[in-house]
């Protein structure tokens, strides 16, 4: 490790780092939107948009990230859809992941006991309220962690934005070593930068888990 | 599309198959042993386990393999690209496969380790013939999506430079011989294509690892 | 007590309901009137189709054949297609019916407060202010006025099934239907909800549709029982007639098992 060298360059590295952030949480916001979207489709098992929901789920858990992002980095500027880089990148992971929130908000929903919709339908409640004040307090809590593991993938799989130019973390780091050479340096500080974030996250969510299941069993 | 170019992709496909079974048998004995270490008596063995799960998953499969890629090179290590990716691949897949094995023995109702004690049975032959086998049909599911992540990441050994099938077909695309749309939809089609057999696979598994527990369980 | 319920009502009719599921006939043409006021109790083995009577007229289920008349109002009848919110006037209508479940399904993220003020504050526009007020008037019947911060979860089953029918009296229904209300609860907590029940008969007119295997309590709270076996109604009549001296033997037979218990 050279240490002066990183030195040297931490701020740039910071400056990618945070742009990693940014995609994540960016992406992460559409993961939500959209997979709670998805979620709906699927349990009211809307016509036709249920079936082109099912084949674009598929596909997508199915495909490559990378594809995914390649595909829509390269083929919509040929229908005309001009996006830069990180928006595309942004997309492809707010389009990939939600996919997989859609999957566990749909457990949360399926959680929430029939007799709750039933009460809301006897007390003359609205679809809009029965979703928001009763079903989805009841849904979302125990999908939390599940939802939090997501947005560490996402973190860490924003990594793949790097190979559509986007200098998040892993590009900065690519540029830095192709003109200083310090590989060993460069790319073990940005592991370090991956892991400083997503260690202690994912350390949480172990221990948000055992809280919900020891509650759980409790009740 | 001519010859040469379906015969790349096709090569690609193949190489693409062989990471993806490569970084699994990599990764079985690996994700086996450190679900059993996991669990182990000794403080000791249990932390080294958790650190090299913990480690793992706390950066993604793109990140170690460059890591591997450009810096075991500096520390006098060659290794070919191909090789370093299904390694990486796997030892990556493990971490997660490992957490999938311990939580299928975990739900293993306790009784079951406790009758085989009683019996006199060694906890080596219990862990093997009566509490992995009953393990078996609950991990398998998940263990089936580690293998489609697996042929996933796979395609991530492109940027380190190996012909997988995404690297022919992004470089037919980019270099104006395969029309983008065409190469990218391509692209995508294949990786469902590959992702069948798994997935049939371990629908086939789940079916039989459960034709005699169904009923007990 | 006379402002614990509407007095509009003219009470539930239903005439030639028939609810299948696939092929399986669950309530094979049922005519049932109860006019506003009576206390009407439903009797009769489990699988007869009791609940599935009361979640008809609740709007839970779908009906194939026959029409059901709620404060003279139709809200069900046959091919009707139950997706999407219910014409206004049917709403309306609905809005006088109460149903407390044998499950409680108090919401479990919501206080007892909030359980009782979101329907009168949503559904009927009531401001905060009134809706509390309401809320503790009611907690206060109930016997819980200490709990209004309390969740569900902190509640014991007894009490949570108080809650949930003070939670329906808080729309001010003029029909309640409450099935099975204690058939979840330990034996022991029984009797605090029969309690609340027998005290909303004796000081409110509204109607109400009690399906209960506690034969005493029927008696005491009814004005008419029927009994009920295969989806259709065997035998009804002034409780101390059906329970004491059934003419049908189907409702004999019934009455003994229950009594050999
Ligand atoms: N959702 C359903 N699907 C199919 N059959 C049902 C359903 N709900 C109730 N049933 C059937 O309808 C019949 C009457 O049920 P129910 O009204 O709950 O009876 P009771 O309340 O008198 O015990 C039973 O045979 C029951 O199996
Ligand atoms: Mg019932």
């Amino acid at each position: 490790m050279n240490l002066d060298y990183l030195a040297s360059v931490d701020g740039v590295l910071l400056d990618g780092l945070r742009l990693t952030v940014v995609a994540t949480l960016l992406g992460a916001a559409i993961a939500l939107v959209l997979g709670l979207l998805i979620a709906c489709v699927q349990l009211a098992r809307v016509p036709v948009l249920f079936q082109a929901i099912t084949v674009l789920v598929i596909v997508i858990r199915n495909t490559p990230l990378l594809g995914q992002l390649f595909f829509m980095f390269y083929v919509l500027p040929r229908y005309g859809i001009r996006l830069d880089a990180l928006t595309v990148g942004v997309l492809a992971l707010g389009v990939h992941f939600s996919c997989y929130a859609a999957q566990a908000l749909r457990g949360g929903f399926l959680a929430v006991p029939r007799g709750q919709w039933e009460a809301c339908s006897v007390l003359g409640l609205s679809r809009t309220t029965t979703l928001w004040k009763v079903v989805l307090p009841q849904a979302l809590p125990p999908v939390v962690p599940t939802l939090t593991n997501l947005l560490i993938s996402m973190f860490k799989d924003s990594a793949v934005l790097s190979a559509i130019t986007v200098l998040e973390l892993l590009g900065t780091t690519r540029n830095l070593a192709s003109t200083s050479f310090q590989y060993t340096t460069l790319f073990t500080a940005m592991g370090l930068m991956y892991l400083a974030i997503a260690l202690p996250a994912s350390l949480a969510v172990r221990r948000l888990e055992h809280r919900l299941s020891r509650r759980t069993a409790r009740a | 599309m001519n010859e040469v170019v379906v015969r790349s992709m096709l090569d690609g496909a193949l190489v693409t198959t062989e990471v993806v079974v490569l970084a699994l048998a990599v990764a079985s004995p690996l994700a086996l042993t450190v679900a059993l270490a996991r669990g182990s008596r000794f403080r000791l063995v249990r932390a080294i386990a958790l650190t090299y799960v913990e480690f793992l998953r706390g950066t993604s499969a793109l990140v170690q393999l460059f890591w591997v890629y450009f810096v075991l090179p500096e520390l006098g290590a060659t290794i070919s690209s191909f090789v370093a990716g299904f390694v990486v691949l796997g030892v990556n897949a493990s971490a997660y496969a490992a957490e999938i094995i311990r939580g299928a023995i975990q739900a293993v109702p306790a009784a079951q380790s406790e009758a085989a004690q009683v019996m006199g049975l060694s906890t080596a032959t219990t862990m093997r013939r009566v509490i992995l086998p009953q393990a078996w049909p609950i991990m398998l599911p998940a263990l089936g999506n580690v293998a489609i992540d697996v042929l996933k990441a796979s395609a991530l050994v492109s940027l380190i430079t190996v012909s997988d099938f995404t690297r022919e077909l992004t470089q037919w695309a980019t270099t104006g011989v395969l029309d983008v749309t065409l190469a990218f939809t391509l692209l995508l089609a294949g990786y469902l294509v590959l992702s069948l057999p798994i997935t049939w696979l371990g629908h086939l598994l789940e079916k039989r690892s459960r034709r005699h527990l169904g009923a007990v369980a | 007590m006379t402002e614990l319920v509407n007095d509009r009502g003219s009470g539930i009719s239903l005439a030639g309901v028939t609810k299948r599921y696939g092929d399986h006939v669950v309530l094979d043409g049922i005519d049932l009137e109860v006019p506003a006021g009576e206390r009407v109790s439903l009797i009769g083995p489990s699988g007869s189709g009791k609940t599935t009577v009361l979640r008809c007229i609740a709007r839970l289920e779908a009906i194939q054949s026959g029409s059901i008349t709620v404060e003279g109002t139709e809200v069900a009848r046959r091919t009707e297609k139950r997706t999407g919110p219910p014409a206004a006037d049917v709403a309306a209508a609905m809005r006088g019916v109460g149903m407390v479940f044998q499950q409680f399904n108090l919401f479990p993220n919501m206080s007892v407060m909030d359980n009782l003020t979101i329907a009168p504050t949503r559904v009927l526009g009531l401001g905060a202010e009134e809706a509390r007020a309401r809320a503790e008037g009611l907690l206060e019947l109930v016997g819980l006025a200490a709990k209004a911060r309390a969740y569900p979860s902190q509640l014991s089953g007894g009490q949570q099934q108080r809650v949930a029918i003070a939670r329906a009296l808080a729309m001010r229904p003029s029909v309640l239907l409450f099935d099975e209300v204690t058939s979840a609860l330990d034996p022991e907590l029984v009797g605090e909800v029969l309690e609340v029940i027998r005290g909303l008969a004796a000081a409110s007119d509204v109607t109400m549709l009690i399906v209960t295997h506690e034969m005493q309590f029927a008696r005491d709270v009814s004005d008419r029982v029927i009994y009920m076996e295969g989806g259709s109604v065997v035998e009804q009549g002034p409780p101390d007639a059906v329970l004491a001296d059934p003419a049908d033997e189907r409702t004999q037979r019934f009455l003994r098992r229950l009594l050999d218990h």
